[in-house]
């Protein structure tokens, strides 16, 4: 057992586990931040996708030892009030059907309007094509992620 | 049932025991005629006895809270928004009025399965007529407010307005009066002049599946929550010989590991010690001698048997001048790999049962936790108490949480037996996740199937004799042993014994196993794989008589208006015939299922042996369409459902055991391999069919029709593989 003091949307999480174990179950089940999802434990799926340090991360798969100093944002931390361009065009484009994925896909695409200034249909399907989605709202997700790129980057996105 | 109600104004008399009966039928019970006058509102909400509750499904508050209990499961469907725009639409109050809360299970609401694609053309009537019957109330108690003749009263955005004086009031203002009056004896439904239904408003459920704060499965918390897992056994039909729990329970914050009717529990502070634990268990798990599962391979040898005469019509022409084809089509069992694995929280605890689970099938969900949660005599106590007042025990409570997916998965109800045993066991609340691959290898799938078909083909292609042959497993025997008797099994010959197509002679005959592999029902069940069948073999025919597919079907399909319209807004929509970009082929394929009608055009190339789906154009019509905007999300989730069975994925089992484990070896369809989806809806003002299952179908036909049409090879397995 270490101790830990983490920093999780902004807040300050203090807890005792075990290095190794994953991020994902430490804001699940120590913090009780269930909004990140259990999809495969294995890192094929994408359900449990949060960012550290800004980077698109894995969750089910990444020992808490490994981000002790990072900066860990989760979809309970993206906007206050669901006002995130990606939460707004999720809307606008009504994305969501049974949502479990939905989390991490949108983690997985914030982190995508952050690191590119432009976005093309390929480039999302190239960064997002691990971020699996059972009810296959993928169609919706793109036309979602270019809407938010358009108002994020303005006119740079196709 | 209008039908049966000449009445010009399209109105119908409702008393209170017509009422209670239509609904039965509609697949809904009322709280009405079950108490006495003036007393009708019922549930906890009511204790104080302020609430206006004529129906189960709507309540009426004095401060305005107009509250909708939706009894179905939201499993990404939307038909949970659909049903409220259906309530809303009669109750005359805006989508934004109504507060929808998830219903708990209660046999008031009648039918709370949600599966069949049923929720909303099953609730089309009844809760349409609930809503009525409301606002006629209301109405009736606007109009004995003010002393005025009912005609000239009007109900909009949840208020009553007179029109002579101008006098309105809130339906929450009208709550005392209308508690003390009788129902209303006719009710009118709108026939046309919709404002809600044929729109698209946000779907309800989405804001909560933007942010995180949706609840599904194992996201509730309750005080001193244990994290559950269950190992199974891998052989099906196979038994625990040996376990030794020592290395696991000697982990700090594991509990307890323990038998329980399905497998091994094990419990601990949290899931990832669970994961521990399972690792560090010494598991013997043996098969049981004699049971193995029947190998999909032996099917082939099985069609020699004979089989069920399933349907049979007309008589076998005579062989001369006939002109005769032959095709076999094998399909594999299919899992449903829900995004969510099975999972379920729960808690038992001086004599209560509390279940939150994401279900597809709350009473299935009611009956396993009465089982495992009760003693028994407790159960008989509810036995009785069941027969006589015709009510489930508050002692066992199934709360609705969101579904991660269901597929039809969620009508089974192993997982909720299994989080009530360990609750039960450890008197703590529980919530147990699977593994994704215990969800893998513990599916109750759609079961593998060897076909064979037989055409005899006549002048211009004209169908003289259509046989087709079946093995498979059993879904309905499987799930209910002894049911289907000496008969076949509808569910999973279903889309193979009544066929639009003109043919003077049909046969389907089925060899029926008993499967030790567990079978279920999947997205669109017997119609996914018979339509694969039936669409793939229509095209060899037409290639065989030398016509285009598309014409070869419309010669066929003689006076079918409704398909003829489907398949040809399907064909002109795509462009059908028209030349595609270098490379691109069309495939076509329609099929009718679940009260709704589908055609799909897949536009498709094949480089390298890779079979790329660039666009699928697809027609539904399902009538009314009550929100087309989620109808054609379903679509798309069709076509994307499909096609991971169509290109990617299978289930095998070797020796007893499921052979796959994760999305590493059962790839889902991923961003980069969807096509672009248009979905155009036929304007048809009937009755509402279903519309989660239908787009399913036709995708995989239309898929290999079109890569015949690009390689000139007929492929009859899924998944599709190109030979070398």
């Amino acid at each position: 057992m270490s101790s830990y003091s983490l920093n999780i949307n902004g807040k300050a999480f203090k807890l005792q586990t075990s290095p190794q174990m994953p991020l994902l179950w430490v804001l699940r089940d120590s913090l009780g931040l269930t909004g990140t999802k259990f999809g495969c434990g294995k890192g094929f799926c994408g359900a449990c996708i949060v960012h550290a340090d800004g980077q698109p991360t894995r969750a089910c798969i990444t020992p808490i030892e490994a981000v002790r100093d990072k900066a860990i944002l989760t979809i309970e931390g993206l906007s206050p009030d669901r006002s995130h361009p990606l939460q707004l065009a999720w809307k606008q484009h009504q994305v969501s059907q049974c949502g479990y994925c939905q989390s991490g896909q949108i983690m997985a695409a914030a982190a995508l309007l952050d690191k590119h200034d432009t976005l093309s249909e390929a480039v999302i399907e190239q960064e997002m094509d691990g971020v699996l989605c059972r009810c296959g709202s993928y169609q919706r997700i793109k036309q979602a992620i270019l809407s938010a790129a358009r108002q994020t980057h303005g006119k740079k996105s196709a | 049932m209008a039908k049966n109600q000449p009445d010009p104004q399209n109105s119908l008399r409702v008393d209170r025991r017509r009422f209670l009966m239509l609904s039965a039928v509609g697949g809904s019970s009322l709280v009405l005629g079950v108490l006495p006058e003036g007393a009708r509102a019922a549930g906890d909400a009511d204790a104080n006895g302020e609430v206006l509750q004529p129906v189960a499904w709507i309540e009426i508050h004095p401060d305005n809270r107009i509250i909708f209990h939706m009894s179905k499961s939201e499993m990404g469907q939307g038909s949970s928004t659909g049903l409220a725009m259906l309530v809303a639409e009669e109750l005359h109050v805006g989508l934004d009025q109504l507060d929808m809360v998830q219903a708990p299970y209660n046999p008031r609401y009648g039918n709370q399965s949600t599966g069949g694609s049923s929720s909303i053309r099953g609730s089309w009537q009844p809760l349409r007529e609930a809503a009525a019957v409301t606002r006629e109330l209301l109405l009736a108690a606007a109009a004995k407010t003010w002393q005025v003749p009912q005609a000239q009263c009007r109900a909009e955005r949840a208020a009553v307005r007179h029109a002579g004086s101008g006098k309105t009031l809130r339906y929450g203002e009208l709550v005392a009066v209308a508690r003390q009056l009788p129902l209303p004896t006719r009710v009118a439904l709108k026939k046309d002049g919709f404002t809600l239904i044929g729109t698209s408003p946000p779907r309800l459920d989405l804001p909560s599946k933007t942010d995180g704060s949706a609840i599904y499965g194992t996201d509730i918390k309750l005080d001193g929550m244990l994290a559950a897992t269950v190992i199974h056994c891998p052989y099906f039909g196979g038994k625990l010989h040996q376990l030794d729990a020592s290395a696991a329970l000697a982990l700090s914050g594991v509990h307890q590991v323990f038998s329980i009717s399905t497998g091994v529990a094990i419990v601990a502070d949290n899931h990832w010690l669970t994961e521990q634990a399972r690792q560090r268990l010494k598991l013997e798990w043996r098969p049981s001698p004699g049971v193995s599962p029947v190998p999909v391979a032996h099917y082939r040898k099985l069609l020699e048997q004979p089989g069920i005469i399933v349907a049979k019509h007309g008589s076998q022409p005579a062989l001369a001048g006939t002109r005769r084809v032959e095709a076999m089509y094998e399909l594999p069992y299919q899992a449903h790999a829900t995004m969510e694995p099975m999972c379920c929280t729960a808690h038992v605890h001086d004599g209560k049962v509390e279940v939150w689970a994401p279900t597809q099938s709350p009473a299935q969900a009611y009956s396993q936790a009465e089982q495992y949660g009760r003693s028994s005599l407790q159960r008989l106590t509810d036995k009785v108490l069941g027969k006589v007042f015709d009510k489930a025990n508050d002692d066992v409570r199934i709360e609705v949480t969101q579904l991660g997916g269901g597929f039809g998965r969620r009508l089974q109800q192993d997982y909720v037996a299994e989080a009530v045993q360990i609750a039960r066991r450890v008197q703590r609340p529980i919530r147990l996740m699977w593994s994704r691959e215990e969800d893998m290898q513990h599916d109750y799938y759609r079961p593998a199937t060897t076909h064979r078909l037989r055409a005899q083909l006549g002048p211009a292609g004209a169908i003289a004799s259509w046989e087709h042959k079946l093995v498979g497993g059993s879904i309905s025997e499987y799930l209910w042993p002894g049911s289907t008797g000496k008969g076949g099994d509808g569910a999973v010959t279903e889309g193979a014994t009544q066929l639009p197509y003109a043919m003077r002679h049909l046969q389907v005959e089925y060899v029926k196993l008993k499967s030790v592999v567990p079978l279920g029902f999947w997205r669109s069940v017997g119609h996914s794989h018979n339509a694969f069948v039936k669409e793939c073999f229509i095209d060899e025919l037409a290639h065989a008589a030398g016509q285009d597919p598309l014409a070869y079907r419309i010669q066929l399909l003689q006076q079918q208006s409704e398909l003829l319209a489907v398949l040809r807004l399907a064909a002109d929509k795509a462009g059908w015939g028209q030349p595609l970009p270098d490379g691109h082929f069309h495939g076509l394929a329609m099929h009718s299922c679940f009260g709704s009608h589908a055609a799909q055009v897949a536009e498709v190339s094949v480089e390298h042996g890779r079979i790329r789906v660039h666009r699928v154009t697809c027609a539904l019509d399902c009538g009314i369409a009550v929100d087309p905007d989620a109808v054609r999300a379903q679509v798309e989730s069709a076509v994307a459902f499909g096609l991971t069975a169509t290109l990617k994925s299978a289930i095998s089992v070797e020796q007893g055991k499921v052979v796959q484990s994760n999305f590493n070896d059962f790839p889902l369809l991923r961003m980069s391999e969807m096509p672009e989806v248009t979905t155009h809806l036929v304007a048809n003002p009937r009755s509402p069919g279903g519309v989660g299952e239908p787009g399913v179908p036709p995708i995989a036909p239309a898929v290999a029709n079109a890569v015949f049409a690009a390689t000139g090879q007929r492929l009859r397995r899924l998944p599709l593989r190109l030979p070398g």
